[in-house]
């Protein structure tokens, strides 16, 4: 019996390495590959005579247009004429030269991470570092934006930052503006920020509830202050998380696409909007090669940051009780400068955060003419009540979202931590391995879904039978793949902080290798894993491009399908009331969820 | 029985025993207040007798008739479940069943070019440049020819025909035009008008790439301007302060608030904006040089489906005179079939322009594809 | 080398003779055999062999890196031999994961569970253990804190507690289960000397009283000698000595031993004579030749500073530990050889050397003198201070003398000069 217990136990990790790799390839690497290969051009001729001149040509037509790379192009169409162009570009008095697409793309995602660092930095800090009421619920609220679809967020950013919107009414009121913001550069950079700035302040605020007090107590101590205690002691173990968020932040801002056309127009266009045009209209070459280049890029900079990380120092994650100060000290201390400039932060994020979440809101009772409406909820309802066929009903969706979001949690985060185990073995390849599983987020989401559509939802012949793989199931598997990176890069970084002996001494004391790292591994690194869960669970809520393909029938709709559907709806005019109201209850669902999850998390973590 | 609940309780019992005829009239949101679709007849599983009732003839088809769409045509209340309901009444052994895919008719291209069973028998909402796309992907043509076999195309207006072969066949048109606030700007009436100083920053359009008023906006700019001229007018368009949103939605709901005062849409825009309470001036439909683009949707039977037949009669029924008036109040588009009359409300809201242009099938094939992407390359760098 | 099993041999002369009988048998105990582990590049452990006896207290100590702690981690389970196997309790578990080995661990920096109560810390191991514990937990755990003078702190947050309390958590942590067997990795390193000093004698008769085998390992060779029954001195992943730590101390049979187990002076030396009877002879030494040492079979003959001194037999009871090193000697083959400070006096003796005095340490109880004497350093633990002694003379010089039943001949290996550890 016990060789049996031994043995099963010995086969837990590699089955769940091998389950995980099994899931990856089913729903992520065969479907994705089945678009990327056409980029490689024309292989039939390589493979049967050798002939390489059309190999990769589609990626190559694509480096050498100037619309895409701009002036990259000459290294792929003269590459000899390179040298003798930057000379003349020197001698000419440096002028400004543009990349491209690619170019603006990276341009607007380096703008766009910036700001999410700078937007959510100060949120950690001040998560971390003050005790105020209900300071636990807004760290789980901080992942919100994160599962709003694009097209609400654009409601909210026009009701807020338009010609018409609050912040422009606010600024009038005081004798300023109007501001014109919308269509331009600036206001996608700040949408990005209201996506991508939680990620920040999430996994900074997990490492920063990781350092130890008492090294900042030290080195206060020698002397320091406390600005350079923050600079030397803390900052270098915020930096491996800060540095994951920038990077995803830059990784999701080169790839976004709605949010961009819908705030800012196809006049500030990023790669992914040619990319859906190029899918749009079948010319698969093309995508294919953009896709390509989106992902190698993306692939690049993650192994990149990953070799840095691993020679970082690491929050130690040990569970070490902090203090906070109170935020709120009396009235005397609230003139403090350091108290000044968080309350100062804190208008700023009510602008970029609340504001349209709120405006969101309100335009869902708000009719076409300014006043106030219950219709668009009563047309939920009405939806709801509807026996006829094709209606998407919302409990359904509301239904679907919650499993499908409780089904990948089941499945991420046992592939996350799998993952993250694998990479902390330590190693080059451990690295490049985390970087190549982590690829799901570096992929437009456009391209898995065609993915999807050509193998798993038209089926694939297997043993002379025609095998399809749709509904709750494969939804569920692609969410988790879409999700589990999130749960590997807040997991990572704190596992390799992990003191080996603590799970020494578990193994020592009876516990199996399983046993120690539910009991005592994971404990340790509950932040950061509560964290990835929480994203993990955003992901799914919010995931649309694979769920609507394998949905299976109105069965399986979630919840941003049905506001999709909504949005197309016509009933009550040409009006986006209803996805507004279907956004809203999106909205209380998901937040209800952070919540309880934080709670029931936070109780795991002890 | 939990819909007539709902129903008795909202009141609207009475409306409910009202037959198809009734309908006409019903579809009245314009305000945007709280009447939810009074219009119920159509539930699919509760099919209603009406005039169709005791036409069941032996011979007649049985069987189920998968219709491929886009997702608004079906649901509460729509064209779509009027159609089914209609239809399963006049053939009681049918039954039709509504599939949505995301990609429209790509997914179909795809299937075809991959080699896996297409799984519908009949395609609803293809315009003219998905055709052209279908014929270009494709070796075997996905669509059969109906023209000989549907004895109610003939009915279809001349001006409407988008396919020679006689595959896809128009149910229905929209016209794309401008709808303006006349609060803030008069009609500009020209092209050329909306460069000027005048109409400086008024104008949002949306992306040719994949919205389809967009779409048809810039194929409406390339028939006014010509092949050669359409992009320089563009550069004037776009110098000119003009913004491109992704669809129409984004571009519809900036609109709304302020952000410009003309917004390239549907001249149908009043079915849904009139009455009590509505700025009317707000939603004035301009068209230019007196044209307006139409934009037909068309209804095709894929060549290898197994009911042939049934799939036939599904379009020959979609294009009687009865089912035209249901489609077009419904869908908020013009019948396609000539002398139809979708009731007093419809016609009085919605505009027809005195001169429609569209480009056929043989115009846009090898083309648009082109057309756009110049267009999208003009407009990324401007 | 292959010091091991033949190291094991040379287990002591008083009454753990028989324990290590007990552990030759393969019963009860720890069982080295063979073990060899290796880090990449990097040898951890060359065959080593080892034997615990049951109910042991066996110390591993050299210096770090020298691969004590991946012995220790060998035996728990968590590195994995190349070759050689491990036994525990008569059982080989070479293979056996540590959850399978019913050991008890003590990591130097405590390693508890940051996340659980002090209380939760030591039941933990009570949740795993197979078969299961019949007693109450919540009794169990009591017990242990009691043992470990902790009583009432279960419910305390361990990472709140000072070093020393910690170390006694992981310590009653460890005992919880009743493990076959103790390892200790450094579990005072971290501590202050006093503490340090307090703890290890509680750690002693803790394990007195349980009567439980122990292996434990520290750099730390006074850590060594005050608590074990039996010593391993290792070195670069080798068993240099085994023994008891009066033998090791006494009769370090490596340079290395020598210099590393307590302080030591230790000098190269050439044999000039051999006789096989009591009378052998010694002559001839050169200014370079501090030492000249002629060996016999039980009385060999040492030659300092000119003068011939016959060494007698080891005092008392440590006579068993002396090994016939020098029976293979023949005349020119070099030998090392040690003399203890505390062995070296003022005044005069069997051989007496006038050296300088370059430093004196006064340590309460002794001074401790580094002299210079043809240009070696000499190392002397005195009662008094040299330099009052000395008076007379006018630069600080002294006599030291020696005896000859204090010079030691630790090998025949001279070769081996490489520096102590």
């Amino acid at each position: 019996m016990s060789t049996r217990r031994r043995l099963s136990d010995r086969l837990v990790f590699p089955a769940a390495l091998l389950a995980t790799l099994s899931v990856l390839v089913v729903v992520f690497y065969y479907p994705v590959w089945s678009v990327f290969d056409a980029a490689l051009g024309d292989t039939g001729a390589f493979l049967a005579r050798g002939e390489a001149t059309g190999l990769f040509a589609p990626i190559h037509d694509v480096l050498a247009d100037p619309f895409y790379t701009g002036v990259a192009h000459h290294l792929f169409t003269e590459p000899a004429g390179v040298p003798a162009g930057v000379l003349a570009w020197l001698a000419d008095g440096v002028q400004l030269v543009g990349f491209g697409l690619f170019g603006f793309t990276a341009y607007q995602a380096a703008l766009s991470a910036l700001a999410s660092v700078a937007l959510g930095l100060p949120g950690a800090y001040v998560l971390a570092r003050y005790e105020f009421r209900g300071r636990q619920t807004l760290t789980s609220l901080t992942i919100v934006p994160f599962v709003l679809p694009s097209i609400l967020v654009a409601v909210g950013f026009q009701a807020t930052f338009g010609q018409t919107g609050l912040v422009n009414d606010l600024l009038g009121a005081v004798g300023l503006g109007p501001v014109d913001v919308l269509f331009q550069l600036p206001i996608i950079v700040v949408a990005h920020a209201f996506y991508n700035a939680p990620l920040v302040t999430r996994l900074v605020t997990a490492a920063w509830d990781g350092v130890d007090p008492q090294q900042v107590e030290s080195a206060r101590a020698m002397g320091a202050s406390p600005l350079r205690a923050f600079r030397d002691v803390v900052l270098p173990q915020l930096l491996p998380p800060l540095l994951t968020a920038a990077l995803l932040a830059f990784v999701f801002s080169f790839m976004s696409f709605p949010i961009v056309l819908a705030l800012g127009g196809l006049r500030l266009p990023t790669v992914e909007v040619w990319l859906y045009a190029k899918v749009q209209s079948l010319e698969l070459d093309t995508a294919a090669a953009l896709a390509t280049l989106e992902t190698a890029l993306s692939l690049v900079l993650t192994y990149l940051y990953l070799r840095y990380e691993a020679f970082q120092v690491t929050a130690s994650a040990d569970g070490g009780r902090r203090s906070r100060r109170p935020l709120v000290d009396g009235l005397r201390k609230l003139a403090d400068p350091r108290r000044l400039l968080v309350f100062g932060y804190a208008v700023v994020a009510a602008v970029v955060f609340l504001l349209p979440v709120v405006s969101l809101l309100v335009e869902s009772v708000t009719g076409p003419n300014g006043g106030f409406t219950t219709s668009y909820y009563e047309f939920l309802l009405a939806r709801q009540s509807s026996a006829a066929v094709g209606t998407v009903k919302p409990l359904p969706a509301i239904r679907n979202s919650l499993l499908f979001a409780l089904g990948t949690l089941a499945v991420a985060v046992p592939m996350g931590v799998v993952v993250s185990l694998v990479a902390t073995r330590g190693g080059r390849w451990s690295r490049l391995a985390e970087a190549a599983l982590s690829a799901p987020i570096a992929v437009s989401g456009v391209v898995v879904g065609l993915g999807l559509l050509q193998t798993l939802v038209f089926g694939v012949e297997l043993f002379g039978q025609r095998v399809t793989a749709t509904g709750p199931i494969a939804i569920v598997a692609a969410h988790a793949v879409a999700a589990y990176p999130f749960v590997t890069r807040n997991l990572t970084p704190a596992l390799g902080g992990i003191d080996d002996r603590v799970v020494d001494a578990a193994r020592s004391l009876g516990a199996s290798r399983l046993r120690a790292l539910v009991t005592v591994t994971l404990p340790l690194v509950a932040a950061p894993l509560l964290a990835g869960t929480a994203f993990a669970f955003a992901i799914s809520v919010g995931e649309f491009d694979s769920t609507i393909l394998l949905a299976e029938g109105s069965s399986s709709y979630t919840m941003p399908v049905a506001l999709e559907r909504y949005v197309g709806n016509r009933s009550l005019g040409p009006s986006l009331g209803p996805a507004t109201a279907m956004g809203s209850v999106l909205l209380v669902v998901t937040a209800a969820s952070f919540v309880v999850i934080d709670r029931l998390g936070g109780r795991y973590g002890g | 029985m939990k819909r007539r609940a709902f129903l008795e309780k909202a009141g609207l019992g009475a409306v409910a025993a009202t037959a198809l005829a009734g309908c006409t009239g019903s579809q009245q949101a314009g305000d945007g207040s709280a009447s939810t679709d009074s219009d119920t007849s159509a539930d699919g599983d509760t099919p209603t007798d009406g005039a169709t009732t005791g036409t069941t003839a032996s011979g007649t088809p049985s069987g189920t008739l998968r219709v491929a769409t886009y997702s608004s045509f079906t649901g509460e209340g729509t064209a779509g479940n009027w159609l089914k309901s209609a239809f399963e009444a006049e053939y009681p052994a049918t039954t039709v069943e509504f599939t949505t895919p995301e990609n429209g008719v790509n997914k179909y291209i795809l299937q075809q070019q991959k080699g896996a069973p297409i799984d519908a028998d009949l395609y609803v909402g293809l315009n003219t440049g998905e055709l052209v796309r279908t014929d270009r992907e494709l070796d075997s043509s996905l669509f059969a020819s109906i023209e000989s076999d549907v004895a109610n195309v003939s009915e279809v207006k001349d001006s409407l025909r988008i396919d020679p072969d006689g595959r896809a066949v128009p149910y229905d048109t929209g016209y794309i035009s401008l709808v303006y606030n006349a609060n803030e700007v008069e009609a500009p009436g020209t092209f050329d008008a909306l460069t000027t100083d005048e109409y400086e920053g008024d104008l949002i359009v949306q992306n040719a790439q994949q919205s389809d008023p967009g779409r048809a906006f810039l194929l409406w700019t390339i028939d006014a301007k010509g092949e050669d001229g359409y992009l320089d007018y563009w550069e004037k368009l776009l110098a000119n302060g003009t913004t491109v949103l992704s669809d129409w939605e984004p571009a519809y709901q900036a609109y709304m608030n302020d952000e410009a005062p003309i917004v390239v849409s549907y001249s149908t825009d009043q079915v849904y904006y009139h009455g009590e309470g509505v700025d009317i001036q707000k939603h004035q439909v301009g068209f230019l040089n007196d044209q307006a683009y139409a934009n037909p949707e068309a209804v095709a039977v894929f060549a290898d489906t197994d009911t042939p037949d049934l799939a036939r009669r599904f379009v020959n029924f979609a294009l009687s005179p009865e089912a035209q008036a249901e489609i077009a109040v419904r869908n908020v588009q013009f019948p396609a079939v000539a002398g139809v009359d979708p009731g007093e409300e419809f016609s009085k809201y919605a505009y027809e322009p005195e001169q429609p242009v569209t480009f056929t099938y043989e115009e846009l094939s090898g083309n648009v594809d082109r057309w756009i992407e110049d267009w999208a390359r003009t407009v990324a760098d401007a | 080398m292959g010091g091991g099993d033949e190291a094991s041999d040379t287990g002591g002369g008083n009454n753990d003779v028989g324990d290590a009988g007990a552990a030759d048998t393969g019963g009860a105990g720890v069982r080295l055999d063979g073990v060899s582990v290796a880090f990449g590049d990097v040898q951890a452990l060359s065959d080593v062999s080892l034997r615990v006896a049951d109910g042991e207290f066996f110390t591993v100590v050299g210096p770090s890196g020298c691969g004590k702690t991946t012995a220790l981690r060998t035996i728990a389970g968590f590195e994995t031999p190349e070759q050689g196997t491990v036994s525990i309790d008569g059982s080989v578990v070479t293979e056996a994961p540590p959850e399978r080995r019913d050991t008890g661990v003590v990591f130097q920096n405590y390693a508890l569970f940051p996340h659980m109560s002090v209380a939760e810390n030591v039941a933990y191991g009570l949740r795993y253990r197979d078969p299961p514990q019949g007693r109450d937990t919540a009794a169990r755990v009591a017990e242990l804190l009691e043992l470990v003078d902790m009583d009432g702190m279960g419910d305390r947050d361990p990472t709140a507690l000072s070093g020393g309390q910690q170390q006694r958590v992981a310590l009653a942590r460890a005992l919880a289960p009743s493990p076959t067997v103790l390892l200790l990795d450094e579990p005072l390193s971290a501590l202050d000397a006093r503490l340090r000093q307090r703890l290890r004698v509680r750690i002693r008769e803790i394990q007195r009283e349980l009567g439980i085998t122990t292996v434990y390992v520290t750099h730390d060779q006074a850590e060594a000698l005050a608590i074990s029954d039996r010593i391993a001195v290792v070195r670069d992943g080798r068993v240099e000595q085994v023994g008891t730590p009066e033998a090791v101390y006494r009769q370090p049979r490596t340079r290395f031993v020598a210099a590393f187990v307590g302080e030591n002076n230790v000098f190269d030396a050439e044999v000039v004579a051999t006789d096989s009877t009591a009378e052998s002879i010694a002559t001839e030494t050169t200014a370079e030749s501090i030492a000249t040492g002629t060996t016999a079979e039980s009385t060999p003959r040492v030659s300092l500073a000119g003068e011939t001194i016959t060494l007698s037999g080891p005092d008392d009871d440590s006579a068993a530990d002396r090994e016939p090193v020098t029976d293979e000697v023949v005349s020119g083959d070099g030998v090392v050889v040690c003399v203890r400070p505390e062995d070296i006096r003022i005044g005069g003796g069997d051989v007496t050397v006038t050296a300088r005095v370059d430093h004196v340490e006064f340590l309460g109880d002794a001074y401790r003198v580094h002299c210079a004497w043809n240009d070696r350093t000499l190392l002397a633990k005195t009662r008094t201070d040299p330099r009052r002694e000395d008076a007379g003379a006018g630069e600080a010089t002294v006599q030291l003398g020696l005896d000859a039943s204090d010079v030691t001949v630790v090998t025949t290996e001279t070769g081996d000069a490489r520096p102590n550890g």
